[in-house]
């Protein structure tokens, strides 16, 4: 089924050629013109807060690469307030599976799994770069905090559509809160003061999209506070991703309850 | 026990009130009044296997609100529904395979992609096996003409076609049960006709009980033998069409038609009223139940010279006007 859904997914696409490659073209300046940024900011200071450009660029391209993942498959949690609206939700509730899994798998992201191919490529010249000796607890703990990073970024999506039930509104949501989260995952959480620290750790654990497994890779470990943080964040992906689903469905609970 | 029941269902909604003003709708921000509006307010029927029953009520009588419930799509306050045994709303999964549903004004199709792609796409969904898959595609090729535009996307399609497509769509799994919400709404007579000739093929030969809601009383008269009035969250009828046009339509319109105009002026009737005058016809309408033809037609006959007499039966669209807007009178 799932196969046949992503048949569909990409023949659709071949019916909107223009959108898509400008979509993966957006997304490809959008790389470009991060990569500019920071490497004006370095040029003003060599380090920052014990980070070089070269371990910031490292940090980006993982939160980067696990943000890509995540998409793909949970993109349209975030436009799932218009499905509501329209009342073509109520379709998922009448298929003989889950709703969850039927509302998931009732899209897939094409332009972003094109991405992925990009987001791979910089992530190995990021490493390349940084020139990394993997060991072999590095390399199982790099694909455990890509798979932590990723449930990460995947359950705060899945939140945002969870509170469409609720407030039938809530694409808004990603722009005020996930979008800017995410852009300061893009950066060594250490340079952020304390109280950020704590909020971006245990309430909305967006330090585990990168910050923290990146240190693991570029041993920097001994930095944190907590060095234990670096190696959790495939639990508390889990954790968190869980969290998230049953809130969606809470939510959905008690959008059988009213309908609307 | 029959294929479905339910029994005094009530259905609750929570809305917020929303006040005028500018400072109203600030304030509406951090607090706003509760309101429960009680949509569906205790509804008992069952429904026997291969019946077709027409759901019909005005706007917001909770139609809509029964079917999401009868599809599992909603809790009820309470009350309780059974559907071949099963709690719809409870075992939502198991229910869904053996329901089909059709939104008449939201699409299940793919929307950019051809017809014939979320036939696939619900084969899958359903683990439809490919015999099966081939014998449904084969009749309702045969019955709804999907081949003439199988290979089109759903998006250039007409309404009429598309609502083909979603109905065959929702039988692909062979269910037990349609639920057909509007299935003509917004569609041509020739359109509507093929429709309707559809349900009653299938529901003849397979035996699915269909219910349907609709606001064209042709698709009633065409398809259904029983039908359910709500208004107001209540059951006001639920029967035969017979006796539903007995109940209700108990005006009869007599037209009759004079030989000389002026004639009409002389008449003077004990019961029912001249409601409209055309020439040397004129319609009068009288209650069944106060005065029958045979004493009405000598009486009009001695007075004055008839060259033609018919009578009107009601139709089911003028009755069904006439209910609603009696309610809303009250």
């Amino acid at each position: 089924m799932y196969i046949k859904l992503l048949q569909l997914q990409l023949k659709t696409l071949l019916e909107y050629r223009f959108a898509f490659f400008s979509q993966v073209l957006g997304i490809f300046i959008g790389y470009i013109s991060t990569v500019i940024v920071y490497w004006l900011m370095f040029l003003r200071f060599d380090e920052l807060n014990g980070w070089t450009f070269k371990e910031t660029m490292y940090v980006y391209a993982f939160a980067a690469l696990t943000i890509n993942i995540a998409a793909i498959f949970f993109n349209h949690f975030k436009t799932m307030d218009q499905e509501i609206i329209n009342g073509t939700f109520d379709k998922y509730l009448i298929r003989p599976h889950n709703v969850f899994f039927s509302y998931l798998i009732s899209k897939f992201d094409v332009a972003e799994f094109a991405n992925l191919f990009l987001s791979i490529a910089v992530l190995i010249y990021v490493i390349d770069v940084n020139h990394i000796h993997f060991t072999a607890v590095k390399i199982v703990f790099l694909f455990l905090g890509i798979i932590g990073a990723v449930l990460v970024n995947a359950g705060s999506l899945v939140l945002i559509g969870a509170v469409s039930f609720w407030t039938l509104k809530s694409e808004s949501l990603y722009d005020t809160i996930l979008w800017p989260a995410q852009f300061l995952s893009y950066l060594p959480m250490g340079i952020f003061p304390k109280i950020i620290q704590v909020l971006f750790t245990f309430v909305l654990p967006f330090a585990f999209i990168s910050y923290y497994p990146s240190t693991i890779t570029l041993d920097k470990v001994n930095i944190l506070s907590a060095p234990g943080l670096a190696y959790s964040s495939i639990g508390i992906g889990i954790i968190f991703f869980l969290i998230s689903l049953s809130v969606w469905n809470s939510g959905l609970k008690k959008y059988n309850g009213t309908g609307s | 026990m029959a294929l479905i029941e339910i029994n005094d269902i009530h259905k609750e909604y929570v809305t917020y009130k929303q006040e005028k003003g500018f400072l109203n709708t600030f304030k509406g921000f951090f607090y706003r009044e509760k309101q429960i509006k009680e949509a569906v307010k205790g509804i008992s029927f069952q429904i026997e296997k291969g019946e077709m029953v027409g759901y019909i009520g005005p706007n917001g009588a909770g139609k809509s609100t029964t079917l999401k419930i009868l599809s599992g799509i909603l809790t009820p306050t309470s009350g309780e529904a059974h559907i071949a045994g099963i709690v719809p709303y409870q075992n939502r999964k198991q229910h869904a395979k053996k329901i089909g549903v059709v939104f008449g004004q939201r699409t299940q199709l793919w929307w950019d992609l051809p017809v014939i792609e979320s036939f696939e796409l619900m084969r899958y969904v359903y683990r439809i096996d490919e015999k099966t898959y081939r014998e449904n595609m084969e009749i309702f090729t045969d019955l709804l003409e999907l081949d003439q535009f199988s290979s089109r996307p759903v998006r250039q399609l007409s309404l009429g076609q598309r609502m083909r497509a979603d109905i065959a769509l929702s039988l692909l799994h062979n269910p037990d049960i349609l639920f057909l919400d509007e299935p003509t709404i917004g569609l041509d007579v020739v359109a509507k006709q093929k429709i309707r000739e559809f349900i009653k093929q299938i529901n003849l030969k397979r035996q699915v009980t269909v219910i349907l809601t609709t606001h064209d009383m042709g698709d009633i008269e065409s398809l259904c033998n029983r039908v359910i009035l709500i208004d107001d969250g209540l059951v006001q009828f639920d029967g035969e069409i017979e006796k539903f046009r007995h109940t209700y339509g108990k005006e009869r319109c007599l037209v009759v038609e004079t030989k000389e105009p002026e004639d009409i002026d002389r008449l003077v009737l004990d019961h029912g009223q001249i409601t409209k005058r055309e020439g040397n016809r004129i319609w009068i309408h009288f209650d069944r139940d106060q005065v029958s033809p045979t004493q009405l037609i000598p009486h009009i006959t001695s007075q004055i010279e008839v060259v033609d007499l018919t009578i009107e039966e009601p139709s089911i669209e003028g009755i069904v006007s006439r209910v609603y807007q009696d309610k809303t009178k009250n």
